[in-house]
């Protein structure tokens, strides 16, 4: 485990890295997202989860909802675990004037905090959906 | 890519600043305690007073003293117990007077000199007595230091749970997605805050404003006396926001061959804005004026000047306002939190926006009959919210006006009011103008938009129809148009704001001829955004429907559509 990410901080902070298969971070709506992620930790923890979420970010203020958690049973300090689960069919990945969707994927542990983070696309075009405003619109409010 | 965000304290400035808290902390805990323990002190030493046994006593002396504004019923009595006599002067544990004269007055009638009246000796040092008992309702003072030893000993154990969550003093990184790992967390929170609203309401208007008007209500038969004012002027009571005024007048009258003193004026208390219109009433009631009470025959230490009711009374709105906002709050977070979870336990995802082709109220399957859309506002409803808009706006703005016109009336002109003004009573009088053109409005003919059955996706092509009830040919010119929005909701200072951009504009309609029915084809793109409806981030596609009538209201309506993300192929 001596490749986990640490921005360059000493140990013992806790680490954490999220692999997908094949590298991919673009999702079409329903496919499955498989993959394995490791973690190290300074203290043994209470538990580990990975998490799928999409939030907001722009002009409004953030929202987030956690579609799909899996918590990793008997986590040791040192671990390794894999994962694997369908996507939902959206909401999809966008990005307009005022409102951006990420999906992301998050490894959390308690105590520690999140350990890793990693952002993905879901849409059906393989590509995050850009909403342009018709011509000669401006925004209203 | 795998992110791992360090976040610590924030070095030598965080230190600072978590020490400076702590420090305040302990200030506010400090304080709690102490007034808890001279609070307690005195319900520990009150309630004793439970124990101690019954005895008569006579009076020999009373008086009323006025401290510091306060005036206080001083007496003394004495007592035999035992045979032995004793002398004493407390009325009951903790008494030390009130700001309303009445209640010395009150006190005065009810232990006249050289009356016997019971009393209570503690048996075990006889020398100690009370002509009343411990009064509970003043324990309620305990409430006080008890925020501050929640605020202070809350937030000290807060800080300490905060540095432990960093897993033994490391620095923890928060997740993203905290805030939604538990579904409905939050919404306690809110109900209380939403609560406390409404308890600051009722705590402010049932002792001010409620029980002061069921009294004035009540002092229709009350008894008139002739009374003498011994002093008046109008009360000064400095505070953060600017002082405020109240009308302090002293009057002496006689009830049942007794003398009695009052402070009251009228059924009002406390000190509110606007000294003009309590230095009017002190003008009327200058010392020696020979005037008449209104005395309570149930209780003669209680008596007023005026049984009126005066503009003040019009701040009892606030603390209404306070409590239908609190209740109000309180009552949409629960209905919100309720309607979530049975949607979460329904399987159905946050984001889904509610209306037809919601999953929960019957997936449409393709092929299925046509489907009404729903207006997104009723004639009643477009005018049910005229008048209210009209009646709370102009209501507030009223108010001004009314000031502004008593300064005009009186040649006082307040030049920078009547600029401020102006807007207000513009926007004041389109909101009114506006109430019969949505009464005009609601005689116009109604449209009925139907769409196929089939989900509406991304891609998708449907056929939409439409037609009117009523006189549709009235109509000159039809319109119709569907549009995705975004809309994104977010504070700036304590305002809430909403901003609005159309990312898609599809002209279905646009005709002079044959306007009371039809049908049109809607092509939604292919790489557009589904329907979603966040908190605080939506996307909303709706069909607009715009019909101009020659010199009447147009018909305008705007019918919400839910685009559904397209179906996963099995």
């Amino acid at each position: 485990m001596n490749d986990l990410e640490t921005n360059g901080l000493p140990a013992p902070l806790a680490a954490g890295a999220i692999e997908i298969a094949d590298g991919q971070h673009a999702f079409a709506p329903g496919e499955r997202l498989a993959g394995s992620v490791r973690w190290r930790l300074p203290d043994d923890p209470a538990w580990v989860a990975l998490r799928l979420y999409w939030r907001t970010e722009g002009k409004g203020t953030q929202d987030v909802d956690v579609v799909t958690e899996e918590r990793f049973e008997a986590p040791g300090r040192d671990d390794r675990r894999p994962f694997d689960f369908p996507l939902p069919e959206g909401p999809y990945s966008f990005s307009g004037k005022l409102i951006t969707l990420v999906w992301g994927l998050e490894l959390v542990a308690e105590p520690g905090g999140a350990v890793a983070q990693t952002d993905l696309v879901i849409s059906p075009t393989g590509a995050e959906l850009r909403l342009a405003p018709p011509e000669g619109r401006d925004g209203e409010s | 890519m795998t992110r791992l965000q360090p976040r610590g304290g924030g070095g030598e400035r965080g230190f600072v600043r978590s020490a400076f808290a702590v420090l305040l902390l302990l200030v506010a805990l400090a304080v709690g305690l102490l007034g808890v323990y001279g609070i307690g002190r005195d319900i520990w030493r009150g309630t004793r007073t439970y124990g101690w046994q019954a005895a008569e006593c006579t009076i020999l002396d009373t008086g009323e003293v006025e401290d510091s504004g306060d005036y206080r019923f001083e007496v003394a009595y004495t007592w035999r117990w035992r045979g032995s006599t004793y002398r004493g002067d407390r009325l009951r544990p903790s008494y030390s007077g009130s700001s309303d004269v009445s209640d010395a007055y009150r006190l005065a009638a009810r232990y006249p000199v050289g009356a016997t009246v019971g009393c209570w000796v503690d048996p075990a040092a006889p020398e100690d007595a009370t002509l009343e008992r411990y009064r509970f309702r003043d324990a309620f003072w305990l409430l006080v230091p008890l925020v501050f030893v929640a605020i202070g000993g809350g937030g000290l154990v807060m800080m300490v749970r905060l540095r432990r969550g960093g897993g033994g003093g490391e620095p923890a990184v928060p997740p993203v997605t905290a805030a939604d790992a538990k579904p409905g967390k939050g919404t306690g929170c809110l109900v209380a805050f939403f609560l406390l609203f409404a308890a600051a309401g009722l705590g402010i208007g049932v002792p001010f404003f409620l029980l002061p008007a069921l009294e004035a209500w009540q002092s229709r038969d009350w008894a008139e006396v002739p009374a003498t004012v011994l002093s008046s002027e109008v009360g000064v009571h400095s505070g953060d926001d600017g002082s405020t005024f109240s009308v302090d007048v002293l009057y002496r009258y006689r009830y049942d061959g007794r003398e009695y003193r009052s402070g009251r004026y009228d059924f009002l208390t406390g000190s509110s804005s606007g000294y003009e219109s309590k230095a009017a009433i002190v003008e009327r009631y200058p010392p020696g004026t020979e005037t008449v009470a209104f005395v309570n025959p149930e209780d003669p230490a209680s008596a007023v000047l005026s049984r009126d009711f005066r503009g003040d009374w019009l701040i009892a709105l606030v603390p209404l306002l306070f409590t239908v906002v609190g209740v109000g709050g309180a009552t949409i977070t629960l209905v919100a939190a309720r309607r979530l979870k049975q949607r979460r336990e329904a399987g159905i995802e946050a984001w889904r926006p509610t209306g037809p082709g919601e999953p929960e109220s019957g997936e449409l399957a393709a092929g299925a009959g046509p489907r009404r859309l729903e207006a997104k506002w009723s004639p009643l409803g477009k005018m049910a919210l005229a008048i209210f808009l009209a009646l709370f706006w102009d209501g507030i703005v009223g108010l001004f006006v009314w000031q502004w016109w008593k300064g005009f009336a009186a040649g006082q002109t307040d030049g920078c009011l009547t600029l401020f003004l102006i807007p207000f009573v513009l926007i004041g009088l389109l909101l009114l103008v506006n109430v019969p053109y949505q009464l005009l409005a609601s005689f116009n003919p109604r449209p009925v938009l139907t769409l196929p059955g089939d989900r509406l996706e991304p891609g998708a092509t449907v056929t939409v129809a439409w037609s009117f009830r009523g006189s549709a040919g009235r109509i000159r010119r039809l319109e119709i148009v569907c549009r995705g929005k975004e809309a994104a909701t977010y504070r700036r200072g304590t305002d809430t704001r909403t901003d609005t951009e159309t990312f898609a504009e599809i002209v279905l309609v646009d005709t002079a001829m044959e306007t009371a029915r039809g049908s049109a084809e809607l092509h939604l793109p292919e790489g557009t955004m589904h329907s979603f409806d966040a908190p605080h981030n939506k996307i909303q596609w709706s069909l607009s429907l715009h019909g101009t009538i020659d010199r009447w209201p147009d018909v305008n309506d705007e019918f919400p559509l839910n685009v559904q993300p397209r179906r996963i192929e099995a």
